[in-house]
């Protein structure tokens, strides 16, 4: 190992590297494994390019409920599904507001069914 | 820029999508990861169709692979030739040459997802090198499949979070190729050992 470390010192440090690379690659996988099979971790924060759908995806929620109880149109209004930012365009409101508006939602729809996972 | 991007997806969709994979294999720096990974969420939420979102992701990095490798072929194989008129150089290159003939098509399809930052510079090196466009294209079309299948499968799996699906991704990636780096360096050092002995 040492007459190794004499002959080929840019080798064996690379494949160090390498080895301390994958260890910590392999530590952050099961980190973040413990980390999202929380289910509280899992409901992404409302921004707005998502769309409803998406919303009530991460939300573990039913779209059409979540679009009648925010007021929002459905997703066929347009012919494509709407972004909460297209949505806040066409009605001349900031995008935090319909944000806001869907949060709301969402805590309403939460409380109705708050063991869903 | 990306969340702006991000919010186009469900009104532009597939040609969308398509443009940042075709943008992002000629080395502009378009977030096409994450936004094949939001398209995949949003064919999860049933805002997006499965099979022509995939097609689009890859079919645009298909798209841009051939357009590097005829540029490299275009540009780069006049610029090689006055290049090789030394000598020394000539050995050089044609020993790059040699290597691209081995080992092209593991490289080819390597750079297009594991090591996709380099797949741009493999698309001109290939082209102006004169490696085989029949070898390029099979080799390519796997790679951006396997591109495009994992990213927005991730984006699927993980429906509805973003960002789990990038870390979890960034880390599996990131021990595929750091596994491979320790692979090839073992063999190097036992090889280093056994010539010694």
């Amino acid at each position: 190992m040492i007459r190794l470390w004499r002959q080929r010192p840019v080798l064996l440090t690379c494949f160090v590297l390498a080895c301390a690379l994958t260890l910590f690659f392999a530590v952050r996988i099961v980190a973040s494994a413990v980390y999202w099979s929380d289910p509280a971790h899992r409901n992404q924060q409302v921004q707005g390019w998502m769309t409803i759908g998406y919303v009530a995806k991460s939300w573990h929620l039913e779209a059409p409920r979540l679009d009648a109880l925010a007021g929002l149109p459905g997703p066929h209004e347009k012919g494509h599904p709407q972004s909460l930012k297209e949505i806040a365009e066409d009605r001349g409101v900031p995008v935090a507001e319909v944000i806001a508006t869907v949060e709301k939602a969402i805590a309403v729809l939460k409380q109705e069914a708050p063991a869903h996972d | 820029m990306t969340d702006w991007l991000l919010a186009l997806v469900p009104q532009y969709g597939l040609w969308l999508l398509a443009a940042t994979t075709f943008c992002s294999c000629l080395a502009l720096p378009f977030p096409a990861s994450i936004l094949m990974m939001t398209a995949g969420g949003f064919v999860a939420a049933g805002d997006l169709a499965l099979l022509p979102t995939f097609a689009a992701a890859a079919g645009g990095g298909i798209a841009g692979d051939q357009l590097g490798f005829w540029a490299g072929r275009g540009i780069g194989t006049p610029l090689l030739a006055r290049l090789r008129k030394d000598p020394a150089r000539d050995k050089l290159l044609e020993r790059a040459v040699a290597m691209m003939d081995r080992r092209g098509t593991v490289a080819v399809f390597l750079t297009r997802w594991l090591f996709s930052p380099l797949g741009p510079w493999v698309n001109l090196t290939a082209g102006s090198t004169g490696y085989g466009w029949h070898r390029f294209t099979v080799a390519g079309v796997a790679g951006e499949a396997v591109w495009a299948a994992v990213y927005v499968g991730m984006g699927y799996g993980f429906a509805g979070n973003i960002t789990a699906a990038s870390d979890m991704l960034g880390s599996v990636l990131g021990l595929l190729a750091a596994g491979a780096a320790m692979v090839i360096l073992g063999l190097w050092l036992r090889n280093a050992l056994k010539q010694q002995a």
